[in-house]
C-alpha cells in the first residue's frame, strides 16, 4: 500500500486536490485491480464537523471513502487511524490510500504513528497544501499552526495561485521555503486542470 | 519551534476562543448539522442554491464585519443531483453535479459546516442556526 498524507490549513484546498490527484491515480494506475471489485483507491477523510462533506464530495465522484470521526481535531487520532489503515489493508489491500486530515492537524506526527504502527506500507508521503490567497493573513494570525504543519512535508503544493500576481506568488514561496527547505515545491491552481506531470512526480517521488 | 504547541494534556481546554494562535493554541467554533428537508411543492434547484448562497455569505459577512477568522464555511446539497458551496472568507465558490440546473426537489439532505476562530461555540450556533432558518423559510 501506497500512502498519501495531505495535511494543510482548513480550506486550503485538500479536498479539490485528492479529487485530480484520485483521478490520476485510478486512470493511470489501476491496472493491477482491474478484473477484481475491490477499489485500488480508498480515501480515508478526518474533517472537522459531525456533518461529514467532504467524504459526500468524494464519493459523489464514484471514488472509495472511510470516515473517521475525531474526538478533538487538533489532537491526531493516532491509534483510530492506525486501526482504520490496517482494516483497510486486510479487507481490500488496495494499491492507494489518501489521507486527507484536518485542517488543524499536524501531519508530520500522524506520519510517525503510522510509519511506526501501519502494517503494509510500502511508502508514505506527507503532502502539505498551503493556501496562497491566505498566506499573508493566516501567517500573520496563526504562525505557528502553519509552520508546524509545512516544516515536515515531503510535498507542498502552493494552491490557489490564481489569486495572486507572480511577484507575490515569489514571495510567498520564499517565506515557504524558509520553513522547509527540503521539500518538492510546486505552484498550482486546483481551479484548473493541474498538470498531470505534477501528480506523478508527488506520487512517485522518494527521498 | 518557537511556540508551545499543546500535547493533549488534562489542562487542554476547548473553552477559551482566542486569536491569538501565534502564542497558544486555539480552537474554533464549530456549527455543524445534518437536514432532510421536505418541500411542500417542488422547488427549483436555483432557490436552494440562492437561499444556500445566501446564508453562506451572512456567515462570512458577519464573521469578517466582528473581526473574527474563517476557518471554512461549507455546505453540501445531496440528493439526486448534487450541491456544494464553500468560503474561506472572500468568494463562494460553487460547483454542482452537471443536472443540478435542470432539478426541482421536493426532498433533500442539506449537511453544513462553519467553522470559524474567535468566538465562542455558542454564539456561532445562534447565529449560524437563526440565519439559516431565516434563509431556508425564505424557499417556499
Ligand atoms: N481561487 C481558488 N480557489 C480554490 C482553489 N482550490 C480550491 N479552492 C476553493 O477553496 C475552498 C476550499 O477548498 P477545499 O478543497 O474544500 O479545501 P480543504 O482544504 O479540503 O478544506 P477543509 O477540508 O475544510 O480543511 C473551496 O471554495 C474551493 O473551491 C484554487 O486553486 N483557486
Ligand atoms: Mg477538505
Amino acid at each position: 500500500m501506497n500512502v498519501l498524507l495531505f495535511g494543510g490549513f482548513l480550506g486550503s484546498g485538500k479536498t479539490s486536490i485528492i479529487l485530480q490527484v484520485a483521478r490520476y491515480l485510478v486512470e493511470g494506475f489501476s491496472t493491477r485491480q482491474l478484473d477484481s471489485d475491490k477499489p485500488s483507491l480508498v480515501i480515508i477523510e478526518n474533517e472537522v464537523g459531525e456533518a461529514g462533506i467532504d467524504d459526500k464530495i468524494l464519493k459523489a465522484e464514484g471514488l472509495s471513502v472511510r470516515e473517521l470521526f475525531a474526538g478533538c481535531i487538533c489532537c491526531t487520532l493516532n491509534a483510530e487511524l492506525t486501526v482504520c489503515l490496517n482494516e483497510i489493508r486486510e479487507e481490500l489491500s488496495p494499491q492507494w490510500v489518501i489521507i486527507e486530515t484536518t485542517g488543524m492537524a499536524f501531519p508530520h506526527k500522524i506520519a510517525e504513528t503510522i510509519t511506526k504502527f501501519g502494517k503494509g506500507i510500502d511508502s508514505l508521503k506527507t503532502i502539505v497544501v498551503a493556501d496562497a490567497e491566505r498566506w499573508d493573513d493566516l501567517s500573520m494570525i496563526m504562525p505557528g499552526l502553519l509552520e508546524e504543519q509545512i516544516v515536515k512535508a515531503n510535498i507542498i503544493l502552493l494552491n490557489k495561485i490564481d489569486c495572486l500576481e507572480p511577484e507575490q506568488i515569489s514571495d510567498v514561496e520564499e517565506s515557504i521555503r524558509r520553513i522547509n527547505s527540503n521539500a518538492l515545491f510546486y505552484a498550482i491552481s486546483a481551479h484548473d486542470e493541474v498538470d498531470p506531470q505534477i501528480w506523478r512526480m508527488a506520487v512517485t517521488y522518494s527521498e | 519551534m518557537s511556540e508551545h504547541w499543546h500535547e493533549h494534556l488534562p489542562e487542554h481546554s476547548h473553552q477559551q476562543p482566542s486569536l491569538e494562535c501565534s502564542t497558544k493554541h486555539s480552537d474554533p467554533a464549530i456549527f455543524s448539522e445534518t437536514h432532510d428537508l421536505a418541500f411542500m411543492e417542488k422547488v427549483t434547484s436555483d432557490k436552494i442554491l440562492q437561499a444556500l448562497t445566501l446564508w453562506v455569505g451572512e456567515i462570512r459577512d458577519w464573521t469578517n464585519d466582528n473581526a473574527y477568522l474563517v476557518g471554512h464555511i461549507k455546505v453540501f446539497v445531496e440528493g439526486q443531483e448534487n450541491l456544494w458551496l464553500s468560503s474561506t472568507g472572500r468568494s463562494i465558490n460553487i460547483k454542482h453535479s452537471q443536472g443540478w440546473s435542470e432539478w426541482s426537489i421536493d426532498r433533500v439532505t442539506l449537511c453544513v459546516t462553519a467553522i470559524v476562530f474567535g468566538m465562542s461555540k455558542k454564539t456561532l450556533g445562534e447565529v449560524a442556526q437563526e440565519s439559516l432558518q431565516a434563509c431556508l423559510n425564505g424557499i417556499n
